[in-house]
């Protein structure tokens, strides 16, 4: 490291800061499952780009969780690899299940340690000489767990530092063995409101990355979501879950909700309608109060929030073979605005937003 | 459904596992907001996974609100203020539940004269039921013409039932702690679960039509009567809430999390989907 001190003090001297462009971090991993032979491959990479790669060590590690279904979970695998000297940086390690149908759990730990040297960060004698941050790399948003690949970008702002820091993010992957493929993303239609629940949004999905018609998908909410809506003086209890759903995926037909009779939505891989909202007299009645309860606090909004998470099982019509989640962490929210005597209804899943105004 | 079967085993053991921690555990309550009687109900529900159930009197209308007293949409009040303090000196088995839920109702009622008080403990079916001396509306007889319908639409006809023996006051039923899908978490979730079943009840008190319904139920359910005072010339209102029961649970990583149960009651249940659990909870 101590031989790019020259060239370091060099680029910073030519480059105001505003003009800085951060450094970029990207954490990768991928499972092959091969079908016939019962091959398990998983890979995972650590990427930094390769202008400020020689400031930074990476490294990854990676193991394999079988979970059979029969029989308990194991680990099948583990591997890891570092850099001081490269952009880039993998590990990989292999199993095989034989005949046997299991879930394949990937997860992979990414870190990123940084060296930083010694630079005046603005005009004095040597006493304001800081270990300097040159691309912002402290303001990385990493440190979490995710289940896609992530690509984190630093504002590129110098500022002092530690001499040494580090950044890391765990990545998690599953997968079924068993015939089956998953889909690689959701796109999420906002369909209009319920025709006989006026405050329950309607949501249609159609899956991507290949053909999932007859299979089954499940919605999961493993934690408590949140209702800043609700006061002791509601009565009954805030709305912190909601009871999980299923859907057959298939060829989806939806008219248009503005009424008209055409099928203007007219997919196969879909699924819906994902109601989000309040249902029936007594859900009607929930929203007025919940409007009143903002109104009471001189107006502004509530919401309540969901983290739902969504499953796909392996066989066509069935659920006995098991299956993997394909979307995690994908936000519900539920927002009351009240402003003086107008009060609006936002329900939105996977950032797709629908609104109407609460008479 | 072997799925199915192995996901319920899981989470009954998981049940089990908390049961035996939670109920280890000693309680204190220090509550003082509106209905603090129905909050301490509810987190003794979270420690214990007791079917406690809390019912307020209706309420007369009144001519002036209480300044600052917050006021619903339909210009009623909730009731007063009022307070609960007590320790339990055991919640370590089930065979302490009579007496401990007799120290609520004993706290409360010496704690808040002149309130909603004295309340007093009745058992039905499985529920342990917090219910004023004076009865609530739960307490009438009455009857609901049989018929195949939602379960939804059958709690909605059971408030109607009981509006009309409550000189009219409105009951209104809400589900919105199933996350508005009260008819799935109570028939289960696949495409034929949600299909209409005959149930209706003849000079029969509400408080046990009710158990009897929510008995059929795959997820466990208790309720909750919320009164609401009215101003004049409103009239005042109940509300009927049914709702699931969340519990505290110690996941796999050793956390302790609350975790709503849903379809707790159907173990073989074919009606019913539910995946394991998403890693790393």
């Amino acid at each position: 490291m101590l031989r790019m001190l020259g060239f370091f003090v060099l680029t910073v001297l030519a480059l105001p800061n505003s003009a800085l462009r951060g450094q970029s971090l990207y954490v990768l991993s991928d499972l092959y499952i091969d079908e016939a032979s019962g091959n398990v491959t998983g890979t995972a990479t650590t990427s930094t780009d390769y202008y400020t790669s020689f400031y930074y060590d990476i490294g990854v590690n990676l193991s394999l969780r079988i979970i059979p279904q029969y029989g308990s979970p194991y680990y099948a695998c583990s591997n890891w690899n570092s850099t001081n000297s490269s952009s880039s940086v993998s590990s990989s390690c292999s199993t095989n299940l034989g005949t046997q149908f299991a879930d394949v759990e990937l997860a992979s730990y990414h870190w990123l340690d940084a060296t930083y040297y010694y630079y005046q960060l603005q005009y004095c004698s040597w006493e304001c000489y800081y270990f300097a941050d040159y691309y912002g790399f402290s303001f990385l948003g990493t440190s979490g767990t995710y289940y896609d690949n992530q690509y984190f970008y630093a504002p590129g702002q110098t500022t002092p530092s530690s001499q040494r820091t580090t950044k890391s993010a765990n990545l998690y992957k599953t997968k079924a063995r068993g015939g089956c493929t998953y889909p690689s993303s959701e796109t999420v239609y906002g369909w209009g409101w319920n025709a006989y629940n006026a405050y329950a949004a309607q949501f249609l999905q159609v899956l991507n990355g290949g053909s999932f018609n007859n299979r089954i998908v499940s919605e999961v909410f493993p934690s408590q979501g949140t209702d800043t809506c609700w006061r002791p003086s509601n009565g009954g209890q805030p709305v912190t879950t909601l009871a999980p759903g299923s859907w057959l995926v298939n060829f989806i037909k939806a008219m248009d909700y503005n009424g008209f009779a055409s099928f203007s939505f007219n997919y196969s891989n879909g699924w819906g309608f994902d109601h989000l909202g309040f249902y029936g007299s007594g859900g009607a009645n929930l929203l007025s109060s919940y409007v009143q309860n903002v109104r009471n606090q001189g107006g502004g909004s509530c919401s309540l929030n969901f983290s739902q998470y969504m499953y796909m099982y392996c066989g066509l019509y069935s659920t006995s073979n098991g299956g993997a989640y394909y979307k995690f962490n994908n936000p519900l929210v539920i927002t009351v605005n009240a402003t003086g005597t107008s009060a609006l209804l936002n329900s939105q899943r996977s950032g797709i937003d629908q609104s109407r105004n609460i008479p | 459904m072997t799925t199915t079967l192995k996901v319920a085993q899981t989470f009954l053991a998981q049940v089990c596992l908390f049961a035996a921690t939670a109920l280890a555990q000693d309680l204190s309550l220090n509550l003082q907001d509106h209905r603090s009687l129905a909050e301490g109900a509810r987190r003794i529900r979270e420690k214990t996974h007791w079917m406690i159930c809390v019912e307020e009197p209706l309420r007369a209308s009144k001519a002036a609100s209480t300044a600052g007293q917050p006021r619903d949409n339909r210009g009623a009040e909730p009731p007063a203020r009022d307070k609960l303090q007590v320790t339990f000196a055991s919640l370590r088995k089930r065979g302490d539940r009579p007496q401990a839920l007799q120290q609520i109702v004993s706290a409360y009622n010496a704690q808040n004269p002149g309130g909603d008080g004295p309340y007093r403990l009745e058992s039905v079916a499985s529920y342990q039921v917090l219910v004023p001396a004076t009865g609530s509306i739960l307490s009438a007889r009455i009857g609901v013409p049989r018929a195949a319908r939602l379960a939804q639409d059958h709690l909605n006809a059971l408030a109607t039932a009981v509006s009309s023996q409550a000189g009219g006051t409105e009951v209104m039923v809400d589900t919105a702690a199933f996350g508005f899908r009260f008819n799935q978490a109570f028939h289960g979730n696949t495409d034929l679960a949600v299909k209409p079943f005959e149930w209706g009840v003849s000079n029969e008190v509400a408080r046990n039509a009710l158990a009897g319904l929510l008995n059929s139920s795959l997820t466990s359910t208790v309720w909750q009567v919320d009164c609401h005072v009215g101003i004049k010339p409103s009239v005042g209102h109940c509300i009927l809430s049914v709702m699931p029961i969340t519990v505290e649970v110690t996941n796999s990583a050793g956390r302790m999390v609350k975790r709503t149960l849903f379809y707790d009651k159907a173990v073989g249940n074919t009606n019913v989907v539910v995946p394991p659990p998403p890693p790393a909870q």
